[in-house]
């Protein structure tokens, strides 16, 4: 058998071999979700950061404050006056430090811009999110949920939450997004969750709905009758 | 009390922050693709293609604000892709040894590896790609794959472009002295 490959076109064929690698949802949200705890991170040093240096400010005024009311010869009586002083310009210096970190790293983002951010529990998720959102009644064995993303603009509602489970090196997510507008889902095939049209994709399994103008997806490494059973769960 | 906060500059540069979170996402959408297959071509494992995948967009993510337009966003992408399969190849050794279980690979991943193998004859070119090593493979990637010229490639890869030229040209026999003849280096 002869047959003579062009390098040149090795583009083409890489792309062919490879035409299964495709960035999943499910992966772009994995990543965003892990620059969001990084991001988190980073706050905190910041916070630390900042409180150090605050920490030592109080420490020098403290000091400050011992050697001025400490004069080379101390006369008798003086060192009770010396205590109340170091507390007051503690306190003061306390007041003053944490307040101005709050400004610094708390001030507001934007109102226009979208944030996202970790979620502690489900209940949390329902009261950003609202009615809309549901939890899955059946997950499949031994997955366990990660974490809670949301993101939307900030000082609203949440317009998408997403759920991520993990098992060992497994993982899907679920995601709940209002804004959402049906797209195409070509290739897709037409099923029905719980009295609604849905589609289902069973190569790297997706499964989406659309309820009351939310778009709700189930997706990752769960096959597609687990994920069926998944859909199915979720009702309001 | 976040929610309440008062904002208190309009720095456009603090505002562009703010926005980081979808610039990442059209980041992904528009080279998700490239990063995943250039990292599964350097690491010829899909799990950790996507590992790399998440570690290219966490460095863009932590890195946006030294993005200073030099090169082209897609430039900048494909480096940050290169330099992380680099460290994951470096480590993986250390992987093996001290991870062993993070090496299972889910189903899916298997299908998709699976697929891939049973492909015609070109699968013989891509795979011998695969197997070089990795100093040679990498230009075959930036320069067949990607379409650098050799002056962008000393760039990215930080070589004299007389280095890359000269790891194009071992690539190239090598590949030939593998395929048998069979290919057309377009010499």
């Amino acid at each position: 058998m002869t047959w003579v490959i062009n390098i040149r076109d090795f583009k083409s064929i890489a792309d062919e071999c490879m035409k299964d690698i495709k960035v999943s949802e499910e992966l772009k949200d994995k990543t965003l979700m892990c620059c969001q705890k990084k991001r988190n991170i980073n706050l905190n040093i910041r916070v630390n950061r900042l409180l150090v240096p605050a920490a030592s400010f109080v420490l020098i005024l403290a000091t400050v404050g011992v050697l001025n009311l400490l004069p080379p010869k101390t006369g008798t009586g003086e060192d009770n006056a010396a205590q109340p002083n170091i507390m007051a310009a503690t306190d003061n210096a306390m007041e003053v430090a944490p307040g101005q970190t709050t400004v610094d790293i708390l001030s507001g983002p934007d109102s226009e811009a979208i944030e996202s951010w970790s979620v502690t529990n489900p209940d949390e998720a329902r009261k950003i999110f609202g009615d809309a959102f549901i939890m899955p009644g059946y997950i499949p064995e031994g997955f366990k949920l990660e974490g809670i993303l949301a993101s939307g603009y900030k000082g609203e509602m949440a317009d998408k939450i997403i759920l991520n489970y993990v098992k060992e090196e497994l993982s899907f997510s679920i995601t709940e997004e209002t804004k959402a507008l049906e797209d195409e889902f070509s290739g897709y095939k037409k099923i029905d969750i719980n009295g609604v049209s849905g589609y289902l994709k069973e190569d790297g399994t997706e499964v989406h709905w659309f309820l009351d103008g939310v778009h709700y997806s189930v997706a990752g490494h769960i096959s597609s009758d687990e994920a069926l059973r998944v859909a199915a769960s979720m009702k309001r | 009390m976040y929610f309440l906060s008062v904002p208190k500059e309009n720095n456009p540069e603090k505002v562009a922050k703010k926005n980081i979170d979808q610039e990442l996402q059209r980041l992904m959408d528009v080279y998700g693709n490239d990063v995943l297959r250039t990292s599964y071509m350097y690491l010829k494992d899909m799990q950790k293609a996507e590992d790399a995948f998440q570690e290219v967009f966490i460095k863009i993510y932590n890195k946006f604000d030294s993005f200073k337009g030099e090169s082209s966003e897609k430039t900048w992408i494909i480096k940050v892709t290169i330099n992380v399969c680099k460290d994951m190849l470096r480590n993986s050794w250390i992987k093996r040894v001290l991870l062993t279980d993070r090496i299972k690979t889910s189903g899916r991943t298997s299908d998709i590896e699976g697929r891939i193998i049973k492909r015609d004859e070109n699968k013989a070119l891509f795979d011998e790609v695969l197997s070089l090593p990795a100093a040679l493979k990498e230009v075959i990637i930036l320069y067949y794959y990607h379409a650098y010229d050799t002056a962008e490639i000393s760039k990215i890869l930080n070589v004299a472009e007389g280095t890359v030229r000269s790891r194009l040209h071992r690539a190239r026999t090598m590949l030939k002295g593998k395929l048998e003849g069979r290919i057309d280096l377009g010499d």
